[in-house]
C-alpha cells in the first residue's frame, strides 16, 4: 500500500491566521491566530488523534493538511508533494493521497444527487473505469460500509445519519487513499449509532492499512482509535504521545485538566470541576504560555516566556516550562 | 428521598404532522421529590424536550398534550388555566434551555432579563430587582457582575450565557428546575463549571432539578435517579448507583457498552445494531424489539408494561416480567 517510506502527512511550522471584522461597523480589524506553528507528520497506517476545546484550531488545521486552505506560513507535504504546487501531476496525484470526512454528513453530500453518483464522483474525475465498472465499484464500497446495493440510488435525505455518514466513508474510500482527515466524524451521531461508525473506521484500517488524521473534542473517542494523540490549545499543540501514555501519564497542565474534566460514568466517584475560567478569543492570545491564566501551576515566567514543544520522555512532547 | 414534588401520570404527547399523528411522549410517569435531582436520558429524538416542554405545558403547536396529569405540589399544572400556569412557570418551577442565545431577548441587557421575574412576579421595583439582579449574577459567577448589567447577550460567551441563564431561572427561587441540556453546546471545561455551579446553587437552596441530557456522564457525576426514554416512552428508571453497576433494560445496558471510555481505550466497542426507529414508522410491540439481542416469543407483538424490580426501579422489558 504505502508507496513512499516517508510520512503520508507532514506539516512543519503551519499557521493560518485570519482577519475578522467586528464593532458595529465592523471596522475593528482583529488578527485570529487559527493555527501557529503545528509540526506534526502521520505515518503509513497510523491514526494520529488531534483533540482539544471548541475554536482551537482542529478544522482549520484539517483544511490546510487536506490542501482545501493555503497556509499563511509553513507547509504542507503529502506523500511528499505540496498540494499547491499546481502541476497537474500533482493534483492528479492528491486524491488517491488523502481524502476528508466531515462532521455534518448531511451539508457534505449533494442532496440533489442519488448517494451512488457522489460516492463515484472520484472514479469518474480519476477516470479509466467504464461506467458498468463505476457501479460494479460503488456496490462495493456500499458494502465496506455497511450498506446495501440498491443504497446508491437513494438520496441523502432518505438516509439516517449514521447511514450519510457511512456514504460519506465511502465516497472517502473510492481512490483507496492512503490518508483520511476525520474532522469530527461521529460528533452529530447518537452514542448507539456513533459507536457502529468508530468500529468501521476502525476495521477499515486494519483491512486497507489506511492512516487517519482523526480529529474530535471528545477525549474518548480519540482515545479509541488512535496510535498517537496530539492535543491542541488556542492554535498550538501542547502535548503529543502515544495513546496509552497520553491517557495514563498526561504531563501539560491543560492535558490534565481536560482529562479531568470528562464526566466518569461512576456515580461513587464525583469530582469537582477541573478548570476555571474559559478559553481566551485566539484574536488575544496570552503572552508567554498562552495557558497561563487558566494554569494553577502557572508561574510569573510564565506570563513572559513562552515554552516550545520539548520531548519529555521518548516520543512524549509537552508545551511547558515547568517540564523543560 | 423526600416528600414527592412532581408526579407525572400518563403524560402524551401527540404532533399533527402530514402523514398522521406521532407520538412523541408516549403515557410517560415520573416522579421528583424536594431537592432531588433526577436525570432523563435518551438519544435524539425520544422525546426529551417534549416531554420537559410538557410538563410545564409549553408544548409548541401542532403538538398537543393527549393525556395525563403533571402535579407540582399537588397541583396539576396542565389543568391551571393558561394565565395561573405563567404564575408557577415564573415562581414555583423554572426552565433552562440547550441554547441560550436562542431563549435570551438579543435586544434587552442581561440586567433586564435577569430582574424581570423579579418585577413581574414579586412587584419588586426596578432598583430593587436591579440589585437583586447583580447579586445573582455575582453568585453565578459572572466576572464583573455590575458592569455585565449593560451587556447584551452577544456580548457573552455560550458559557457566560448558560451562566445568566441559570440567574433568571433561580431568581425567584423555583421548587424546581427544569433543565434541557444545559450544558450540550459548552466545552468540556466549561461544561463541568455550569453542572457544579447548578448543582451548588439548587442544593443550597433545595430545589429539585430535572436535568434532560443525552451524557450518561453527565447522569452519573449529576443526579439521584435516571430515567431513560427510548422512542416516546420511559423504558427504565433506578437510582444512579445501582444503574451504573448494571442496567435492567438491554436498551440501557446497549447504550453503556456503546461507549468508548477513557478507561478502557483499546476495547473493541458494542454498537446497538440499527438505528432509533422513527416515530412515525414504529416497530409494534416492544419498539426496541428489532434492535434488542435478547428479543423472545412476547417482545414482537406484545408492548410490555414497566415492571417493578426486586432492588427497586422499573424496566419496561418482558425479561423482567414475573
Ligand atoms: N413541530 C413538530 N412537528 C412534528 N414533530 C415534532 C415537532 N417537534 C418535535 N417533533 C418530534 O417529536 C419527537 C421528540 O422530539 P424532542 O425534541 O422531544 O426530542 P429530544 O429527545 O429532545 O431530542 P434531542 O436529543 O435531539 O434534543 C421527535 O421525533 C421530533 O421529530
Ligand atoms: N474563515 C474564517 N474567518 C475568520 N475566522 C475564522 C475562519 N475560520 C476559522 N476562524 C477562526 O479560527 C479559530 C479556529 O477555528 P476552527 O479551526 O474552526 O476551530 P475548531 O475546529 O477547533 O473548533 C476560531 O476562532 C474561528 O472562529
Ligand atoms: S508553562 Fe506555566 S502556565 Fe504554561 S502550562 Fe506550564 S506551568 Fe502552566
Ligand atoms: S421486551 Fe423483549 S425486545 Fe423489548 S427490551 Fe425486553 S427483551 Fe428486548
Ligand atoms: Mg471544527
Ligand atoms: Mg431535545
Amino acid at each position: 500500500m504505502a508507496h513512499n517510506t516517508g510520512p503520508v502527512l507532514e506539516l512543519a511550522g503551519l499557521s493560518r491566521s485570519f482577519v475578522s471584522r467586528e464593532g458595529v461597523l465592523r471596522r475593528r480589524e482583529r488578527i485570529v491566530r487559527a493555527v501557529s506553528g503545528v509540526d506534526l507528520a502521520v505515518a503509513p497506517g497510523e491514526t494520529l488523534g488531534l483533540v482539544g476545546e471548541s475554536g482551537c484550531g482542529k478544522s482549520t488545521l484539517a483544511r490546510m493538511a487536506i490542501g482545501l486552505l493555503p497556509p499563511s506560513a509553513g507547509t504542507v507535504r503529502l506523500g511528499g508533494l505540496d498540494p499547491w504546487d499546481g502541476a497537474s501531476a500533482v493534483r492528479k496525484r492528491l486524491p488517491r493521497l488523502a481524502q476528508m470526512i466531515f462532521q455534518d454528513p448531511y451539508s457534505s453530500l449533494n442532496p440533489r444527487l442519488p448517494v451512488g453518483w457522489t460516492v463515484a464522483e472520484g472514479l469518474r474525475a480519476a477516470g479509466g473505469l467504464s461506467a458498468s465498472q463505476r457501479r460494479e465499484r460503488v456496490a462495493e464500497l456500499l458494502a465496506q460500509v455497511g450498506l446495501a446495493p440498491e443504497h446508491a440510488r437513494r438520496f441523502p435525505h432518505q438516509f439516517s445519519g449514521g447511514q450519510r455518514q457511512r456514504v460519506a466513508i465511502a465516497r472517502a474510500l473510492a481512490l483507496a487513499p492512503e490518508l483520511i482527515v476525520c474532522d469530527e466524524p461521529v460528533s452529530a451521531l447518537d452514542v448507539s449509532v456513533q459507536a457502529q461508525v468508530i468500529n468501521l473506521l476502525a476495521d477499515l484500517k486494519a483491512r486497507h492499512g489506511l492512516a487517519y488524521l482523526f480529529i474530535s473534542h471528545d477525549l474518548a473517542v480519540v482515545g479509541h482509535l488512535s496510535d498517537r494523540v496530539a492535543v491542541m490549545y488556542l492554535g498550538r499543540i501542547v502535548e503529543l504521545a502515544a495513546a496509552d501514555a497520553l491517557y495514563a501519564r498526561a504531563a501539560h497542565p491543560y492535558t490534565k485538566a481536560l482529562l479531568a474534566a470528562v464526566p466518569g460514568l461512576d456515580p461513587g466517584r464525583r469530582r469537582p470541576a477541573a478548570l476555571a475560567g474559559e478559553t481566551p478569543s485566539p484574536a488575544a492570545v496570552p503572552s508567554g504560555c498562552a495557558f497561563h491564566p487558566r494554569c494553577d501551576l502557572a508561574e510569573p515566567r510564565c506570563a513572559a516566556q513562552s515554552p516550545a514543544l520539548t520531548e519529555i520522555a521518548p516520543g512524549h512532547f509537552a508545551r511547558c516550562l515547568r517540564l523543560i | 428521598m423526600g416528600q414527592t414534588l412532581l408526579r407525572v401520570e400518563g403524560l402524551s404527547t401527540v404532533f399533527a404532522t402530514p402523514t398522521g399523528p406521532l407520538t412523541a411522549v408516549d403515557g410517560v410517569d415520573l416522579t421528583v421529590s424536594r431537592g432531588e435531582v433526577v436525570a432523563v436520558v435518551g438519544e435524539s429524538g425520544c422525546g426529551k424536550t417534549m416531554l420537559a416542554l410538557s410538563i410545564l405545558g409549553l408544548v409548541p403547536p401542532p403538538g398537543r398534550i393527549v393525556s395525563g396529569r403533571a402535579a407540582l405540589g399537588g397541583v396539576d399544572v396542565l389543568a391551571l388555566p393558561e394565565s395561573r400556569r405563567r404564575q408557577v412557570r415564573g415562581k414555583r418551577a423554572a426552565m433552562i434551555f440547550q441554547e441560550p442565545m436562542t431563549a435570551l431577548n438579543p435586544v434587552l441587557t442581561i440586567g433586564e432579563q435577569v430582574a424581570e421575574p423579579l418585577r413581574v412576579h414579586a412587584g419588586a421595583s426596578r432598583r430593587e430587582s436591579l440589585a437583586a439582579a447583580e447579586a445573582m449574577l455575582a453568585r453565578v459567577g459572572l466576572p464583573d457582575p455590575g458592569r455585565q448589567l449593560g451587556s447584551y447577550p452577544h456580548e457573552l460567551s455560550g458559557g457566560q450565557r448558560q451562566r445568566v441563564m441559570i440567574a433568571m431561572a433561580l431568581m425567584l427561587g423555583p421548587e424546581l428546575l427544569i433543565a434541557d441540556e444545559p450544558t450540550t453546546a459548552l466545552d468540556v471545561t466549561v461544561q463541568g463549571q455550569i453542572l457544579a455551579l447548578m448543582l451548588d446553587l439548587a442544593r443550597d437552596a433545595g430545589t429539585a432539578i430535572l436535568l434532560v441530557t443525552h451524557n450518561l456522564g453527565v447522569v452519573a457525576q449529576t443526579a439521584d435517579r435516571v430515567a431513560v426514554m427510548y422512542a416516546g416512552r420511559l423504558v427504565e428508571e433506578a437510582r444512579v448507583d445501582t444503574f451504573f453497576q448494571g442496567p435492567a433494560h438491554p436498551y440501557s445496558r446497549g447504550l453503556l457498552a456503546s461507549l468508548p471510555r477513557l478507561d478502557d481505550p483499546g476495547r473493541r466497542l458494542t454498537p446497538i445494531p440499527g438505528t432509533v426507529p422513527s416515530l412515525s414508522a414504529l416497530p409494534t410491540g416492544c419498539h426496541f424489539h428489532p434492535r434488542c439481542g435478547e428479543a423472545f416469543a412476547p417482545c414482537a407483538d406484545n408492548a410490555p408494561p414497566l415492571f417493578e424490580l426486586p432492588g427497586g426501579g422499573q424496566a419496561r422489558c418482558w425479561l423482567h416480567g414475573a
